[in-house]
C-alpha cells in the first residue's frame, strides 16, 4: 500500500512542478517546506484515517485524526499555495505596467 | 538454498515403491506434484533458513544484556506454584467462606446475565468463552513419535544458531507468534522453575527437582518430577490473542482470548515434544493448558519476548499485552536470546492507564517500582517490578465472570495498523521524554481503547481473518 501511495505522492510532486515550469511560478525554498509538511501531514491523517475505519474504532476516532492533522495539513498546504501565488502576482504586475 | 539433504529423490521415490519403468510414464505428473506436495518445507535446513526462522524486530526495539526491570537474584528463591493466586492463592488470601461467595456470586450473575441477554454474557457470548478443547499437556510429551534409536539413525546435530532458526520456523508453522530461547544457570534463571509444579486444582503440584541425571521423570504417585541439569535450554514461545476479542473487556469475548490460545498451547506444546522427540533431544513441557513448569513473564523478559509491565504480563514490541507466554526445557542447544529495551517498562512508569481502569483497584497507580512484596506469599520476591493486588483482581474475575481491562486499555494494545500506533512506538522507545503526551494522546484519541457497550454483540458480525490475527 505504502508503495502505491509513494507512487500517487511521487506523480502528483512531478505533475505539480511541470505545471509550475509551464506557468513559470517560480517557488521558494520554504513554501517547498511548507507545502512538503503539509502533504506529510496530510497523508498520516488519511492513513490514521483509513486504519482506524478498519480497525473498527469508530467515527469518532477516525475523524479525530482527520481532523487534528488534516486541517494543519490543509493549511500548512494552502499557505504555501498562497503565499507562492501571491508572490508571483506581485512580480507580474509591475512587469505588466512597465509594458504598458 | 539450493542443496537439499536426506530428502528422498524422485528416482529413489519410484524405485522404493516399485514402479521402475513402469513409473517413467508418470515422472512427469508426478514431476508436477510433488514440488507442490512437498514445496513448503524440504529438509531441516531450508526449514530454519525460511524467514520466519529468524526474530524480526523493528528497529527501535535495542537489545540489551539485563533487563529492563531489576533482579536481585541472592534474594529469589524457586517458587511454589501452589502459592500464585490462580491455584490456592485466592482462597489463602480471602479464607474459604469468602471464596465460597464470590464463587456463589459468580454463578448467580452468569445465569442473571444470560437470561437478562446481558452484552457480552448472551448464551452465544458464554457458548464462545467455554468452547474448550484441550489436547494433554504433559511433562514428558506424548512420547508416540519415532526416536533415532527407533530408526536407527544418529541423532540431528547442529549449531546453537541453527537449532534456535530450526526451533522458531517449526514452532511458528504450528502457530506460536514470537519464539526465543534462554540458557539455564543455577544461580540465576533456574530459580525461575517452580520448587512445585502446578497441581490438580487448588492442590499442591509435584516436586521438580533439578537433578544430574540423565533421563527425566514424571512420577505424580510419588510426586515428583526430575528435570536433568543436561536440559538447560528453555523455548520461550507466545500465542497471540485476538484483538477483537480484547478489546471487549469485561465480557465473555475477552475471557474466550485466553482460553483458546491456551487450547493451543496445549496443541502446539505436543507437537514440540514430538519433534525434538524424533530428532533425539528431550522437551520437557507445561504439564497444564496453563500454566506451569516456571514462571513464564520471568522466562519471556530474559529470553528477550517484551519488557516486564505495570500488570506483571509482558509487553512484547508487536502486541502490547495481547499474547500468552509459554515454556519447555531441552537438552538441544538453542543460541539464547537477549533481553529488550523499548521504552515499555519505563512507559508504565507515567502511564498508569490500566491502573486508571482497573475496575477492582487492583493495579497499584505508584509511579516507581519496588522490591517490596509486602509480605503477599503469591508473589516471587527478588525483583523491583509493580506488584498489584492479585486477590482482589481474582475475586473480581470469578465475580463478574471476566476482565481483561488492563489488557484492553493499554496503549501498547493498540495494532501498529495505524501509522500513529508506529510513531508512539517509536518515539516511547527513543525519546521518553514524552511519555506522558502519548498518554494523554491516547486518551484523546482512543478514549478508554476498548468497543463501547453498543458495539459488543457486534462482534458476531464481523468479518474475522482466521484465528482473529489480523
Amino acid at each position: 500500500m505504502w508503495f502505491i501511495t509513494g507512487m500517487a505522492v511521487s506523480a502528483a510532486v512531478i505533475a505539480l512542478v511541470l505545471i509550475l515550469k509551464r506557468q513559470h511560478i517560480g517557488v521558494r525554498w520554504y513554501e517547498w517546506t511548507l507545502a512538503g509538511a503539509g502533504g506529510l501531514l496530510l497523508v498520516f491523517a488519511l492513513q490514521n484515517y483509513l486504519a482506524t475505519s478498519a480497525e473498527h474504532w469508530g467515527s469518532g476516532t477516525s475523524f479525530t485524526f482527520l481532523l487534528v492533522f488534516g486541517l494543519p495539513a490543509l493549511g500548512l498546504i494552502f499557505l504555501a499555495a498562497f503565499l507562492a501565488g501571491w508572490r508571483n502576482c506581485r512580480a507580474r504586475i509591475p512587469a505588466e505596467s512597465a509594458d504598458e | 538454498m539450493t542443496k537439499y539433504h536426506s530428502t528422498l529423490s524422485r528416482r529413489d521415490f519410484l524405485k522404493a515403491l516399485g514402479l521402475g519403468g513402469a513409473g517413467l510414464g508418470a515422472t512427469a505428473a508426478l514431476g508436477a506434484a510433488l514440488p507442490l506436495a512437498t514445496a513448503p518445507v524440504r529438509d531441516l535446513d531450508e526449514l530454519s533458513a525460511s524467514p520466519s526462522a529468524v526474530l524480526k524486530r523493528p528497529k527501535w526495539v535495542k537489545e540489551i544484556d539485563k533487563p529492563t526491570i531489576e533482579i536481585n537474584w541472592d534474594g529469589m528463591a524457586r517458587f511454589d506454584y501452589h502459592y500464585v493466586m490462580w491455584a490456592a492463592g485466592l482462597k489463602n488470601a480471602i479464607g474459604p467462606e469468602q471464596y465460597d461467595a464470590v464463587l456463589r456470586a459468580g454463578q448467580a450473575n452468569i445465569q442473571s446475565w444470560i437470561l437478562q441477554n446481558k452484552p457480552g454474557f448472551t448464551l452465544r457470548d458464554y457458548a464462545l468463552a467455554n468452547a474448550q478443547n484441550f489436547a494433554a499437556c504433559t511433562f514428558m510429551g506424548p512420547k508416540t513419535s519415532p526416536t533415532p534409536e527407533s530408526l536407527n539413525v544418529p541423532r540431528y546435530e547442529g549449531t546453537p544458531e541453527d537449532n534456535a532458526r530450526m526451533m522458531r520456523a517449526f514452532m511458528r508453522l504450528h502457530g506460536a507468534e514470537t519464539v526465543s530461547f534462554l540458557e539455564l544457570d543455577t544461580n540465576t534463571t533456574e530459580k525461575l522453575i517452580y520448587s512445585y509444579d502446578t497441581g490438580v486444582g487448588e492442590n499442591q503440584g509435584p516436586r521438580i527437582d533439578i537433578l544430574d541425571t540423565d533421563q527425566p521423570e514424571d512420577n505424580i504417585a510419588e510426586g515428583y518430577r526430575v528435570l536433568p541439569k543436561k536440559a538447560r535450554y528453555v523455548i520461550v514461545y507466545t500465542t497471540r490473542m485476538a484483538d477483537e476479542l480484547m478489546k471487549r473487556p469485561l465480557t465473555q469475548f475477552s475471557q474466550r482470548s485466553h482460553n483458546y490460545m491456551y487450547n493451543l498451547k496445549s496443541l502446539l506444546q505436543g507437537q514440540t515434544q514430538q519433534f525434538l522427540r524424533t530428532l533425539g533431544y528431550m522437551c520437557l513441557g507445561e504439564a497444564s493448558p496453563y500454566n506451569a513448569l516456571g514462571v513464564a513473564a520471568g522466562f519471556g523478559v530474559l529470553a528477550g519476548i517484551g519488557e516486564s509491565s505495570r500488570v506483571g504480563h509482558i509487553i512484547t514490541p508487536e502486541h502490547g499485552l495481547q499474547q500468552r507466554v509459554y515454556k519447555m526445557v531441552t537438552d538441544l542447544p538453542l543460541a539464547p536470546g537477549k533481553p529488550v529495551d523499548f521504552g515499555a517498562f519505563h512507559f508504565c512508569r507515567t502511564c498508569k492507564k490500566c491502573a486508571d481502569y482497573c475496575p477492582s483497584r487492583a493495579i497499584t497507580p505508584a509511579t516507581e517500582p519496588s522490591w517490596d512484596t509486602g509480605g503477599k506469599t503469591y508473589l516471587q520476591a527478588g525483583v523491583k517490578g509493580y506488584f498489584w493486588r492479585q486477590e482482589l483482581c481474582l475475586a473480581y474475575i470469578r465475580t463478574v465472570n471476566a476482565c481483561a481491562t488492563c489488557f484492553g486499555v493499554c496503549p501498547y494494545s493498540k495494532r501498529p495498523k495505524d501509522s500513529y500506533s508506529n510513531l508512539f512506538r517509536s518515539s516511547v522507545a527513543s525519546n521518553p521524554s514524552l511519555n506522558r503526551f502519548w498518554r494523554k494522546a491516547d486518551d484523546f484519541f482512543f478514549g478508554a481503547g476498548i468497543r463501547p457497550k453498543d458495539d459488543i454483540e457486534k462482534f458476531w458480525e464481523l468479518d474475522l481473518p482466521q484465528f482473529g490475527w489480523d
